[in-house]
């Protein structure tokens, strides 16, 4: 039996599961562009406002970092950067590069609101259906001209849906290669080398017998879609998306 | 005379890189047979199954479902003949059982009342109905494969054809597939099996092949064939060795 990550759609006894696809994806689009200007205040409202809605979908804010904790990682190494080829008020002197405490700053503000958005995304894929995202994701580009949004809508949803199965490939590969001391090698980039091949070539493998099962059941891009319908859970959700928007504009 | 459901006429598939997977492959399936194909790995056996939904298509001679061309027709072969994979976790692509069983009557275009009651009766009839709302990733491998089984009979397909079935599962999930598969031969349906554990299956079989090399090298009654299986790296089964004679595999 697979391990079921946060990022896996289930249905789930909270409300923002049966929202309407449509509020939840225009509400990701909304939050994650105001966020760009956002103050650190808002920033910080919002990031509690959303931790309490994590709270909510799993058992503790542990699982949450135990599952992010590589972007996380990735987040830090943004920072450091930032930190080491921003100019301002030297914090250290590292040979010919100074950590400055304006570079962390800005660092810091760029991570942070990178990761605001990638939980949003997170809590919209383990909230949502890939066929209520694909229905949802259809609705948004049936007028744009020249775009078959059925195929795009079809990619889409089988994107989301293969999110937990590569990450899950990821993670027996990198437990093979454990099991076989990967660990002793000190290049990380050797590690992360023999890490990438066999886990891209699995993907490709796995594309591959999925495109024979469709085919096999008859696949068309014209399914018939999710019946898209809107109730009260979908106004709070669009109410708390607003406020939370213009609290990051105004901040 | 009647037609035969499934015909091979002197097919032959050769692969990309020059190497036949098939030669002179002739074979008439009757409506109704449950047929056995062995043999060991890289003989052929999943490339000719392939033929018989077009997956595949003949580099020569012809494959025919129910008299009519398969290339001539593709979706007609695809909704007659349907096919169980190999590797479970890249044929479910719906997020519940419910969902991954709706996901073939979907694609025929089928109302969405008449969908509804083709999932309910299939979830009925394979046992599956308490977990409809279930992902699919937390069943177990003998749930998973009856569930790629429930998926298939939702597209009322005349024959089954089934790769390697058995593989991955332990005994309780060998056991739940095999009842599975004979409930369905007990109500006509045509099964065309492909393993090379011939022990769990071959004494339910009317007739078993054998593929070596691309080729058929015996076909016939098992109790007929089966004393020839060992030369083509199938191991025989246990019975024949301590009992001479072919004993069912479930008590």
């Amino acid at each position: 039996m697979a391990e079921l990550s946060i990022f896996t759609y289930r249905p789930r006894p909270v409300w923002i599961v049966d929202c309407d696809p449509r509020i939840k994806l225009a509400a990701l689009a909304g939050l994650s562009i105001c966020s760009l200007g956002a103050g650190w205040t808002a920033l910080a409202l919002v990031t509690v406002v959303t931790s309490i809605l994590w709270l909510r979908l799993v058992p503790s804010l542990r699982v949450l970092w135990n599952q992010t904790k590589y972007f996380i990682f990735l987040l830090a190494l943004v920072v450091l950067a930032r930190g080491l080829l921003t100019p301002g008020q030297v914090l250290l002197e590292l040979g010919p590069l100074d950590l400055t405490a304006e570079g962390l700053a800005g660092g810091g503000y760029i991570a942070w609101r990178l990761l605001v958005i990638v939980w949003w995304s997170i809590i919209l894929t383990a909230t949502t259906a890939a066929a209520q995202i694909r229905s949802a994701v259809a609705w948004f580009l049936r007028p744009v001209p020249l775009v078959n949004e059925k195929v795009v809508a079809t990619m889409i949803g089988l994107l989301v849906r293969f999110i937990p199965v590569i990450l899950q490939q990821v993670r027996e590969t990198m437990a093979a290669q454990q099991a076989r001391a990967v660990a002793a090698s000190s290049n990380p980039f050797r590690r992360a080398f023999k890490l990438i091949l066999p886990v891209v070539r699995r993907v490709f493998l796995s594309a591959d017998r999925l495109v024979w099962a469709m085919e096999a059941r008859c696949f068309t891009p014209d399914r018939p879609f999710y019946h898209l319908d809107r109730g009260p859970a979908d106004w709070l959700l669009a109410s708390g998306a607003v406020v939370l928007c213009a609290a990051l504009l105004l901040s | 005379m009647k037609l035969p459901i499934l015909e091979t006429i002197n097919l032959g598939h050769r692969f990309a890189n020059g190497r036949w997977g098939l030669k002179h492959i002739d074979l008439r399936i009757d409506e109704g047979q449950f047929v056995v194909i062995a043999g060991a790995n890289g003989s052929g056996k999943t490339t000719l199954l392939r033929h018989f939904n077009g997956l595949l298509l003949p580099t020569s001679g012809r494959v025919l479902v129910d008299g009519i061309e398969v290339s001539k027709d593709l979706l007609r072969a695809r909704k007659i003949v349907q096919m169980v994979f190999q590797d479970t976790e890249s044929q479910i692509v719906g997020e519940t059982v419910r969902d991954e069983v709706a996901f073939g009557p979907e694609n025929l275009g089928l109302p969405r009342d008449k969908i509804k009651a083709l999932v309910d009766k299939t979830l009925e009839q394979t046992g599956l109905k308490s977990l409809s709302d279930t992902s699919p990733h937390l069943l177990s491998g003998g749930e998973k494969r009856r569930l790629t089984i429930a998926g298939v009979l939702a597209m009322k397909p005349r024959v089954v054809v089934l790769d390697e079935p058995f593989s991955n599962l332990d005994y309780p999930g060998v056991k739940m597939v095999l009842e599975q598969l004979l409930c369905l031969h007990r109500r006509k349906m045509t099964i065309v099996l492909c393993t090379h554990e011939l022990e769990k299956v071959v004494a339910y079989a009317q007739r078993l092949v054998v593929l070596s090399k691309g080729e058929i090298v015996a076909d016939g009654q098992p109790d007929k064939v089966i004393g020839s299986v060992e030369r083509y790296g199938i191991h025989p089964p246990c019975s024949l060795k301590c009992k001479g004679c072919l004993e069912p595999w479930l008590s």
